[in-house]
């Protein structure tokens, strides 16, 4: 009769441990991150707070996830009075000016899962997509500004952290790279860069 | 479908909606200054100059008074004279027929914010014409294309090639330049930014010279 118990024991333990196992298979994911953004162009190079980003992954494999990511950030920079020419030196202004990027990076991603089990699950991946981007420069009561769409690319690397075996909820912890074709022929920018790091809270199914 | 279209439009309307107003409290009151020239003058080449001691006006506040006299007028025309002299140039009366010819008009417009064309005050009502002691020429700006977003006040100093007016048959404008920005309500404080900025003017323009 002991026996029995036992073993009617192990096998419900057993029964337990699969089904937690199983929900550990994930299906989709949807995410809502905080992101700060450090730029390293010349037009804004001081880092916000002021980025986020939503985002949807559908696992197609235990390992791999297809989906996408809307994001934005707000960059913003006061510079002093200086004096600015043209190509050709035929003119020239004089201001202190308030600098001002706003992008909205919009993406389809693909993830690999390095693992499924596990307190972290780390992933390396990239999103590549369109960035709408507006440029301006705020002087005395003026404004200047020049808004445009690019292509982006944005590699980066996170980990899931569960925060339970059955627990639907995962944090999600990021740092990447988002290199984009936005470009300003008001403010001579080629394009506009950032590196960012992002930590948010994500549901699963 | 319908709901799908319906979703995007909706996260992406919120989106659009992070973006943040700027932080603008930090920007300062002087004016901004702008110049521009003529590519193909040679400044070294001019001797005289002449400019007015009362300077245009252009408002669009009911105000009847076209011109500014009086100690503002002399204290903002007097410093453009001391910056000329300082670069070798030498002032003459009008009728001595002065090498270069510099015109300055202050303008004042209330509740506008519109985006002008490059040289928009040019086709302002009551904005002056030009017609000189010797006849009228078209005049020609040689303004690369630019674009303002024009409030409040604008003092502008124009200088023509006078010299050559007669055989070019054409006026030109060989430098200008602009002081914008928000006026204050005192009127010594909206002088001193001009002083300021005319000041500024000559240093960012040092082509200009004898």
């Amino acid at each position: 009769m002991m026996n029995m118990k036992k073993v009617i024991s192990i096998v419900a333990f057993m029964c337990i441990t699969v089904s937690a196992l199983q929900a550990q298979r994930l299906h989709n994911l949807y995410g809502l991150s905080w992101e700060v953004g450090f730029p390293t162009g010349d037009f804004v190079s001081k880092p916000s707070i002021l980025g986020g980003k939503v985002e949807y992954r559908h696992f197609v494999k235990e390992h791999i996830s297809v989906g996408a990511t809307l994001g934005w950030n707000n960059f913003e920079e006061y510079v002093p009075r200086k004096t600015y020419e043209n190509q050709d030196q035929t003119s020239a202004i004089t201001t202190d000016n308030q600098r001002f990027v706003f992008s909205l990076p919009i993406t389809g991603d693909f993830f690999y899962y390095f693992g499924t089990h596990g307190k972290f699950v780390p992933y390396a991946g990239i999103g590549l997509g369109g960035q709408y981007a507006a440029h301006k420069a705020y002087y005395n009561i003026y404004v200047t500004d020049d808004k445009g769409w690019g292509f982006i690319a944005r590699p980066q690397i996170g980990t899931l952290v569960n925060l339970g075996v059955t627990n639907p909820a995962k944090l999600i912890l990021a740092a990447g790279y988002n290199y984009s074709t936005n470009k300003s022929d008001v403010f001579r920018t080629e394009n506009f860069q950032n590196f960012w790091l992002s930590l948010g809270i994500s549901f699963t199914n | 479908m319908k709901k799908i279209f319906f979703f995007g439009t909706l996260v992406l309307s919120a989106l659009f909606s992070c973006e943040k107003q700027p932080d603008t409290s930090r920007l300062s009151n002087a004016f901004v200054v702008s110049s521009t020239r003529s590519k193909d003058a040679q400044f070294s080449t001019y001797t005289t100059y002449f400019v007015s001691d009362t300077i245009a006006r252009v408002s669009n506040n009911n105000s009847n008074d076209t011109i500014i006299t009086g100690p503002a007028a002399l204290t903002i025309v007097g410093e453009i004279k001391n910056q000329m002299n300082a670069r070798g140039y030498r002032f003459v009366a009008r009728p001595a027929r002065p090498d270069l010819l510099m015109r300055t008009i202050a303008i004042r417009q209330v509740n506008a914010a519109v985006i002008y064309p490059p040289g928009w005050w040019w086709g302002y009502p009551g904005y002056p014409g030009f017609c000189d002691f010797w006849g009228c020429y078209p005049p020609f700006y040689p303004l690369p294309p630019q674009v303002y977003k024009y409030s409040v006040g604008d003092f502008i100093t124009e200088t023509f090639d006078l010299r050559n007016a007669e055989s070019n048959n054409n006026l030109q404008a060989i430098w200008l330049f602009q002081l914008s920005g928000v006026l204050s309500s005192t009127e010594a404080t909206n002088v001193t930014r001009t002083v300021d900025g005319i000041k500024q003017a000559f240093e960012q323009s040092p082509y200009v010279k004898k």
